[in-house]
C-alpha cells in the first residue's frame, strides 16, 4: 500500500454532521420536522414536501441489502492497494437507500445488516453495512481508522 | 404535444476518437463545427443557433464557443447531460427551428481527455456523488452499476453471457464501420474471460474515456432540400428526468412515460423500427432501453437478445451500428450523441460499409448523469429517411 495515498476526502459542508454523529459512534441522518422523510445522502431542505427544516436525529441503522459489487479496480492510490472490497446499496429500514462498504459474509441480497459510521483513513466518515452486532473495523482496517475518537469535538 | 413538422437532421460528423488529447475540448468541438460546414456548403454566419454538450469546456461554456467560432447565434444553449444530450439537442433545436427562434442550429457534443480529466471528472460529479458514492473505492460510474446490473441479473435472469451478446454483436459492428478505436474482434470467450473491473461488471462490460466529438445541424427541410442536402426528418422526441425515483434500484427510465407518445407521434410501433441505436454505457442500460422503448416487455430483454441478431447485418434488430461506445470509447459529452449521429448517417449516407439494408426509420436513446445511485435523465428520438 502507498504509505502517504489516503482515500478521497473531499465532502459537502452537510458531512461535518455525520462526522460528529460518527464520532460519538451514533447513527444519525437528516429528517424532515414537516414530513418526517429521513433524508440521505444531506441536502439543504427536504426533497419530499420541501420544508425548510431538516434536523439531525438518531435513526434506525438497521436495512437489508439491495445489491452489492466486488470492486476490483479502481483509479486512486489508495484503493489499489486495499483492493479488493465489496459496497453494497443498503436499504434503511428508516427509508433511504445509502451506498456502504458491506462486510463479506453478507453478499447476498435480502442480508440483513447494521450501517455504522467510521472514519476512513482520509478522516471523514464512511459506512459500513454488516452482521448486527459484529464488528466493523476488524474486516475493514486497511481502509477504516484504526481509532475510533468518541471525542464529540472533533 | 405539437408535432414535429419540416424538420431536418444532416451533416451527421464525428471527429476521430483518440485516447488521449492535448487538445482542448473547445477544439473538438470547433474542428466539428467546420467539418459540419464544408460538409453542408454552409458559411459559419448562416448558423444562428448552437448547442453544446461538453464535460470539459471549463472554464468556458457554449458561450465562449461564440467567439472561438467568432459566429453571432440568436439561439444558445448548453446541454449538462451527458449522455442523454444529443437526443435533447435534436428536440430542442427543432422546436427553435420550428418556431422561427434560428433557422439553422448546429448541434455538437465534444470532449477532450488528457491523463486526468476523467478522474476529475468523477470526482466531483456531484454533491451526492461526493458525499455519498465516490469515497467508497473512487470507481466513478462503475460502482453503481454493477450493483444494478446484479440487482436486474437477480431480478430478470440475465446470465453475464447475455451481455456479452449485446458487446460482441457490437465489436462485429465497430469492424464493419471501421472508425472505432477497438478494432480487434471480441468473441464471447474472450468477453467471459475478461477480468473483473467490479464485479458482476468485467471488462469489456465498461468503456474506456476517450477524446472526441460528434455533431449534426438541424434545419427545416425546406432549407435542407434547397441546399441539397440529404437528410433525416424527426418524426418524434421525448425527453424525461428523474423518472420513478421511488424505485430502490434503477431497473426502468424515463423512456416508459413518453414512448406510446412517440410512437403515436411517428404513426409508428416497435416493430417498425429499423435499427435501434442506445446508450451503452453499461450493456444492462441497452437492455434496459430495449424494454422501456417497447422492443420488449420489462425483464425479457434477456430473452430477447438470445433471440435477436444485433449486428447490422444479422437480420434481427440491428443495434448500436457503429459500435456505440463499447468499441469506440466515450468521449465525454459526445458519447451522448454518438447514436443520433449514427442514426442520421445511417439514414441520410449510402455506401457506409454498415450500412443497415433498407433503412427507413431508427431510434436514438440516451441517458445520463449519474448523480448518485442511477443516471437521472432519459431522451430519445424516432428518425426517418428524408430524401425518397
Ligand atoms: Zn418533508
Amino acid at each position: 500500500m502507498n504509505e502517504h495515498a489516503s482515500p478521497p476526502a473531499a465532502r459537502s459542508r452537510l458531512w461535518q454532521q455525520i462526522n460528529q454523529a460518527a464520532a460519538e459512534g451514533l447513527f444519525r441522518l437528516q429528517v424532515c420536522a414537516a414530513c418526517k422523510h429521513v433524508q440521505y445522502p444531506p441536502q439543504e431542505f427536504c426533497s419530499q414536501c420541501l420544508a425548510d427544516g431538516l434536523t439531525w436525529e438518531n435513526v434506525n441503522p438497521l436495512g437489508k441489502v439491495l445489491s452489492w459489487t466486488t470492486t476490483h479496480a479502481s483509479t486512486n492510490q489508495f484503493f489499489k492497494g486495499v483492493l479488493p472490497f465489496h459496497v453494497g446499496m443498503i436499504k434503511l429500514d428508516c427509508g433511504p437507500v445509502m451506498v456502504a462498504y458491506l462486510a463479506a459474509s453478507c453478499l447476498q441480497t435480502g442480508s440483513i445488516v447494521q450501517v455504522t459510521g467510521r472514519p476512513d483513513r482520509s478522516g471523514q466518515t464512511v459506512f459500513v453495512a454488516a452482521a448486527p452486532g459484529s464488528d466493523p473495523l476488524r474486516e475493514f482496517s486497511n481502509i477504516l481508522t484504526k481509532e475510533v475518537k468518541h471525542d464529540p469535538s472533533q | 404535444m405539437l408535432p414535429y413538422e419540416d424538420v431536418a437532421l444532416v451533416a451527421a460528423t464525428s471527429l476521430p476518437y483518440v485516447k488521449r488529447s492535448e487538445r482542448s475540448a473547445a477544439w473538438f468541438i470547433g474542428m466539428t463545427f467546420a467539418r459540419m460546414l464544408e460538409r453542408s456548403g454552409l458559411r459559419k454566419h448562416d448558423v444562428d443557433g448552437l448547442a453544446v454538450a461538453s464535460f470539459t469546456l471549463a472554464p468556458d461554456s457554449v458561450v465562449g464557443m461564440t467567439e472561438y467560432l467568432d459566429i453571432s447565434p440568436r439561439w444558445l444553449e448548453q446541454i449538462p447531460m451527458g449522455g442523454a444530450s444529443g437526443p435533447v439537442a435534436a428536440r430542442r433545436a427543432a422546436r427553435a427551428v420550428q418556431a422561427g427562434d434560428a433557422d439553422i442550429v448546429a448541434c455538437i457534443g465534444g470532449d477532450t481527455a488528457t491523463a486526468d480529466t476523467f478522474a476529475s471528472l468523477v470526482k466531483d460529479f456531484s454533491r451526492f456523488s461526493t458525499d455519498a458514492v465516490f469515497p467508497y473505492g473512487a470507481g466513478g460510474p462503475n460502482t453503481v452499476f454493477a450493483m444494478i446490473t446484479r440487482n436486474y441479473m437477480e431480478q430478470y435472469g440475465a446470465r453475464r453471457d447475455d451481455f456479452g451478446l449485446i458487446c460482441t454483436a457490437q465489436r462485429e459492428n465497430a469492424l464493419a464501420a471501421g472508425r472505432a478505436i477497438f478494432n480487434k474482434p471480441l468473441s464471447m470467450e474472450d468477453y467471459l474471460n475478461a477480468r473483473p473491473i467490479s464485479e458482476p461488471l468485467h471488462l469489456y462490460d465498461c468503456v474506456m474515456p476517450v477524446a472526441g466529438a460528434d455533431g449534426f445541424l438541424v434545419m427545416s427541410v425546406t432549407r435542407a432540400e434547397a441546399l441539397g442536402l440529404s437528410y433525416a426528418r424527426l418524426l418524434a422526441a421525448g425527453e424525461r428526468h428523474n423518472a420513478w425515483s421511488g424505485d430502490d434500484v434503477h431497473f426502468r427510465a424515463g423512456w416508459r412515460r413518453y414512448r406510446d407518445e412517440m410512437y403515436d407521434l411517428a404513426g409508428l410501433a416497435p416493430g417498425d423500427i429499423d435499427f435501434l441505436q442506445t446508450y451503452d454505457d453499461y450493456p444492462v442500460i441497452s437492455m434496459i432501453q430495449m424494454e422501456d422503448l417497447g422492443f420488449c416487455e420489462k425483464g425479457e430483454a434477456p430473452e430477447f437478445v438470445r433471440g435477436c441478431p444485433l449486428t447490422w447485418n444479422g437480420g434481427g434488430l440491428p443495434h448500436n451500428t457503429c459500435g456505440g461506445q463499447l468499441s469506440a470509447g466515450q468521449a465525454g459529452a459526445a458519447g451522448g450523441f454518438l447514436g443520433t449521429v449514427e442514426a442520421i448517417r445511417q439514414l441520410t449516407e449510402t455506401g457506409l460499409p454498415n450500412q443497415v439494408a433498407g433503412a427507413r426509420t431508427g431510434i436514438a436513446s440516451g441517458y445520463g448523469m449519474v448523480n448518485y445511485d442511477r443516471c437521472l435523465c432519459t431522451s430519445a428520438i424516432i428518425l426517418g429517411r428524408g430524401n425518397p
